[in-house]
């Protein structure tokens, strides 16, 4: 059976690449959103010491086809009222970038992109059908997000 | 009233089908190597999804696209059953099925009116021929047909399920596979 044999060369060729590849960018990305998870503890910090915000780590578990299953770090921002912003990774094999970040404050939502490795940019999708409008993430667009949020 | 020489055929219809799942499928193509690299445009609205979130939206694209063509296909055999009853009303056809038919349109129809709801005219059909089960096929796929024209807000009565246009291609070609006049519609 030709085509049987076909198919599970070209499957036995994608595990191995998937099992040379996946590990490595497995610890890429890890590595990715430690280093843009600390940055956004960093600007949380002063309102989290004055207890404006209380401020929670947390696990994330993800499971992506290309990379398996695998823990992601997060955040969990708290207001006094008690309202909550979900600081959560969504993937790295994401369609168009190099990984996705949501911040969720139910039922709004905003996302981070990795449009090219180490530039983070909150994406919009604009109205009109006009397509995806990116902002750079910096410490002023990130508080304008939370504040947009939180509203 | 006037009919029109360019409705789409059923045959139209399905070949319309085809193409759209082809270029579902071509979608799918096109974004599953964008994922994991820039490689997509800012404008396209699968951007930033992940994976399993583009499979999900494939999936409503083609149940909507199933509900779409099922209406529409649904639609068409409609058009056939009333454009074959106009043809044997105005020609005056001779054959058994013709003469009941307009025996029975006669004191159907209100007024003046020429169009006929085709649950009635289905029934006719029934009592007619004899063939219950196609045409009770039939008239189940119109209450589908009617679930979705009229805004899917009301729960589907149809006993049918869900119906994909395969499905109703079959019914529509098992019905027109036996009522005298029609021309069949080819396996698929």
């Amino acid at each position: 059976m030709a085509a049987k044999e076909e198919l599970l060369k070209d499957l036995a060729q994608q595990k191995e690449y998937l099992q040379r590849s996946a590990p490595e960018q497995r610890v890429e990305w890890r590595k990715s959103l430690k280093q843009l998870f600390a940055q956004l503890a960093g600007w949380l910090d002063e309102a989290r010491a004055s207890k404006l915000l209380m401020v929670e780590n947390k696990d994330v578990r993800i499971l992506e086809p290309q990379l398996g299953v695998y823990v992601a770090p997060g955040l969990r921002v708290v207001t006094p009222r008690g309202e909550v912003v979900e600081i959560v990774p969504k993937g790295r094999m994401i369609a168009g970038g190099y990984g996705r970040v949501d911040l969720e404050c139910s039922p709004k939502r905003a996302m981070l992109v990795q449009r090219s490795p180490g530039r983070w940019e909150f994406a919009e999708l604009t109205p009109d059908q006009g397509g995806w409008s990116f902002r750079e993430l910096t410490e002023g667009s990130f508080w304008e997000t939370l504040r947009s949020l939180l509203s | 009233m006037s009919l029109a020489s360019t409705a789409p055929q059923p045959t139209d219809i399905l070949r319309y089908y085809r193409r759209s799942l082809a270029a579902l499928d071509a979608l799918k193509k096109v974004v599953g190597p964008s994922l994991g690299v820039g490689t997509m445009g800012p404008t396209s609205p699968f951007f930033g999804m992940t994976a399993r979130e583009f499979d999900v939206a494939l999936a409503e694209l083609r149940q909507e696209l199933d509900h779409q063509v099922v209406l529409m296909l649904t639609a068409s055999f409609e058009a056939a059953f009333q454009t074959d009853l106009q043809d044997r009303i105005k020609l005056r056809k001779r054959d058994h099925a013709s003469k009941a038919l307009r025996n029975w349109w006669k004191s159907a129809r209100r007024r003046r009116e020429k169009w006929i709801d085709l649950g009635s005219l289905l029934d006719a059909w029934k009592n007619t021929t004899g063939q219950r089960q196609v045409i009770g096929k039939m008239k189940s796929l119109l209450l589908f047909r009617h679930w979705l024209a009229h805004g899917r807000y009301w729960t589907d009565k149809s006993g049918l399920g869900d119906v994909d246009p395969f499905d109703a291609w079959r019914i529509g070609r098992d019905v027109f596979a036996v009522l005298p006049g029609f021309r069949p519609l080819p396996a698929r």
